[in-house]
């Protein structure tokens, strides 16, 4: 039997909230959307220097052509999800001065993923540096919402030797259930990924940590493993931010990461779900990130669901084929309820990084009348940080960045516990942010004097 | 809204709780104390409710509208103000005095620090001390419930060393005192309610109780005579949890609580006054900052 640890009450984090939410559509399988007619794929769909684009209008292109070179360590390449012709190069405009650019191609034909024989079986014989450059190649970025490059994450740093990985299969977002789907799906695949990823980093230890809701998955997981003692799966406690890697480490290691440093400086490497499983098809297949999952919720979508999606696809496809009601949503969100962003527009492209899109009515937005601090202590208590929140807001409401910098600011991991428990529905999230890009770019100022 | 897609920061929902909803649900636990205190002093403790509560609301509309010049909230803040005082008056005060005291409560104790959130002092109990200073005779003369002759509060009784009333009496209310302190198992009831909902901090309830009950305990009182003979589950359940004139900090409100329940018991003890629980809880609430301070948090991964 595989070792399942029950960690309910050994050394939880403190802070973290309950988060009720809809029902998760778990019990469908993924359904596959149709090739839309035009992907527009951007070249910056991960933390670092954006791809140099290296197709013209007009190159003809077949699904996972790579059409964007990484620049720089810190990068990616971006492949074609479609088959097709390319129309043009164009600039996504982006809040600040961040605009990004993307690819425009227009799709010639419903081109599928078809997987070959696999090309390296799964093997010891493998070498990190080969999981890596594998990795590099596929454009496989942390699929979870931050898409920081997974081949720089399985390169850890040579002072730092990592003994565990950690897969994070919490799901904590409430709404969401495409990584839970696709663990359900494809959990041989996941394990094959987590021991790519373990043997890349020279782990010896795995973990698998879930919710205790996931009964079945467990079931799966138990079998799969056998009496295989390198990987254990962990049930958590259904609590947001359980998926945080920082909260993930502490309640699975009990190791608590410096505030500043990264997971390899206490040893351990975290990877969601959906990014393992490409890690998998990447390495073992050569097959490129051009896919991925993503939830379709909300009270304004008639059927929800999970749908594989080629990356470029507009957000409005998506929710047609969810059925969605336009006139019935207040809030297009891509992500989560409590970190994702409300969408610029329904033109906005699914990228390897949206883990969900949600149209929620005006009835389920925080609703209640904005009054002011009546000290309650609601925001200190669910910081998993081990923030003051509300002091931190106002600190940054009178531009006092010092205060705000002294009291942790930067530490924030902008969850939005503090304003999702304030009963004065402050917007606690947004005042600290104002207050950290202040004190970030201030220390830049600072460097470069 | 094809091209209004409406924009806002996450989180993009939010919890259960608002601060209107938490500040009537207090006015709701202190119902079952009122009624009480109505069927045990009669029309004047109808009277003083009602008065004291109209003249806060008053004075709070009109400072907010003509002083500050913004729109008044129903937020229930004020309501509570205005119960709680008058909670805390004997039942014979003038009703003159009731409304000067809402007043003080309300202008004194909380709008000149800029409202709710802001006042470092419990408003109602800043009122309360004002009439207890102004009008000491008043403040000082109480009714025996249900026939409304003279009597004193079991703690008087205890300061001049004469008999105690019986526990069942204390615990239920039958016995001389304020509006709202006499009758411990309505006062319970309330917390209980409010314990339930989350919306007071366990820790303030029992670091009241507790403390002052060991050092009562220490003294040769017993537990029944130091919880249920005068205001201290008053003070403690709903005064002393006050959010804006408590700390945030889960160890700065055990600090907090300890030190009301010590400094009640000392006061009555070995000072002037026979009660001395409004004054522990001024005491301690200007202490907050310095209890926040040093309580403050550490955040996650710093070294301690």
């Amino acid at each position: 039997m595989a070792a399942v640890f029950r960690f309910f009450n050994q050394r939880p984090y403190k802070g973290g909230v309950v988060v009720d939410g809809p029902e998760r559509p778990l019990s469908e399988p993924i359904t596959r959307l149709a090739t839309p007619q035009t992907v527009l794929i951007p070249l910056a769909q991960h933390i670092g220097a954006p791809a140099k684009p290296v197709v013209q209008p007009g190159d003809p292109v077949e699904l996972g052509t790579v059409i964007g070179e990484p620049q720089g360590f810190i990068s990616t390449y971006i492949h074609s999800s479609v088959t097709g012709v390319v129309k043009d190069l164009v600039t996504l405009g982006r809040p600040g001065g961040r605009d990004i650019p993307a690819v425009l191609i227009e799709a010639t034909e419903q081109a599928e993923i078809v997987r070959e024989q696999p090309l390296v079986k799964y093997s010891p014989q493998i070498t990190a540096s080969e999981i890596r450059t594998k990795v590099l190649h596929a454009g496989i970025v942390g699929m979870g919402g931050a898409g920081f490059p997974t081949h720089v994450k399985l390169t850890p740093p040579d002072d730092q030797p990592i003994d565990s990985v950690l897969v994070n299969a919490c799901e904590c977002e409430p709404y969401l259930s495409a990584d839970s789907r696709l663990l359900l799906e494809q959990a041989p695949e996941l394990l094959a990924g987590l021991r790519l990823a373990m043997q890349a980093v020279g782990a010896s230890q795995g973990y698998i940590g879930l919710e205790a809701d996931r009964v079945e998955t467990i079931q799966v997981l138990q079998e799969l493993l056998g009496d295989d003692a390198t990987i254990g799966v962990v049930v958590l406690p259904s609590k947001y931010p359980q998926g945080s890697e920082k909260h993930l480490i502490k309640s699975i290691l009990n190791r608590t990461v410096p505030l500043g440093a990264l997971p390899s400086s206490v040893g351990a490497l975290v990877q969601n779900v959906a990014t393992l499983i490409a890690v998998y098809y990447g390495v073992i297949y050569d097959q490129p990130l051009t896919h991925r999952v993503v939830t379709v919720n909300g009270g304004a979508v008639r059927k929800p669901g999970n749908f594989l999606v080629p990356v470029g696809t507009a957000i409005a496809e998506v929710l047609a084929a969810a059925e969605w009601e336009p006139d019935a949503a207040a809030r297009v969100i891509l992500g989560g309820p409590m970190m994702g962003k409300t969408a610029p527009s329904l033109a906005e492209p699914v990228t390897k990084t949206t883990s969900g899109i949600l149209a929620l009515t005006p009835d389920e937005l925080a609703r209640g009348e904005r009054s002011v601090c009546i000290r309650c202590g609601r925001c200190l208590q669910s910081c998993p940080m081990g923030l003051y929140p509300g002091y931190i807001a106002e600190a940054s409401l009178n531009e006092d960045l010092a205060a705000a910098e002294k009291a942790g600011a930067l530490a924030c991991l902008e969850c939005g516990c503090c304003a999702f428990s304030c009963p004065g529905r402050r917007p606690l999230v947004q005042e600290i942010r104002e207050a950290k890009l202040k004190i970030q770019q201030n220390q830049r100022e600072r460097k470069g004097n | 809204m094809e091209g209004t897609l409406l924009q806002g920061p996450g989180p993009h929902i939010g919890g259960p709780e608002l601060t209107n909803k938490i500040m009537w649900s207090v006015v709701m636990a202190l119902v079952p104390t009122s009624l009480v205190a109505i069927y045990l002093f009669g029309i004047q403790a109808l009277a003083l409710i009602t008065t004291t509560i109209a003249a806060a609301v008053a004075s709070e509309y009109l400072w907010v509208k003509y002083v500050r010049h913004q729109e008044p909230k129903a937020d229930g803040s004020v309501i509570i103000t205005g119960l709680l005082l008058a909670l805390t008056l004997p039942p014979g005060l003038p009703i003159w005095m009731a409304v000067l005291g809402a007043v003080v409560a309300v202008i004194l104790g909380k709008q000149i620090y800029g409202g709710l959130g802001n006042n470092p002092f419990n408003p109602a109990l800043v009122g309360r001390t004002f009439l207890l200073i102004s009008f000491p005779v008043a403040m000082t003369t109480w009714q025996a419930p249900l026939d409304g002759t003279t009597t004193a509060t079991p703690l008087s009784l205890l300061a001049a060393g004469e008999k105690l009333p019986n526990w069942l009496d204390l615990f239920g209310g039958n016995v001389g005192g304020s509006l709202g302190e006499t009758s411990a198992i309505a006062l319970l009831l309330g917390a209980g309610y409010l314990l339930w909902k989350g919306y007071i901090d366990w820790r303030i309830p029992c670091g009241v109780l507790g403390s002052a009950g060991l050092l009562g305990l220490a003294l040769g009182t017993p537990l029944t005579v130091t919880w249920f003979s005068g205001g201290l589950i008053l003070g403690a359940c709903f005064m002393a949890t006050d959010y804006v004139t408590s700390p945030v900090t889960p160890s700065g409100r055990w600090i907090f609580a300890v030190g009301i329940g010590l400094i009640t018991v000392i006061i009555r003890e070995f000072g002037g006054y026979p009660e001395g629980v409004s004054f522990a809880i001024l005491l301690m609430n200007a202490a907050v900052p310095l209890l926040e301070r040093a309580t403050w948090p550490k955040p996650l991964g710093v070294a301690k």
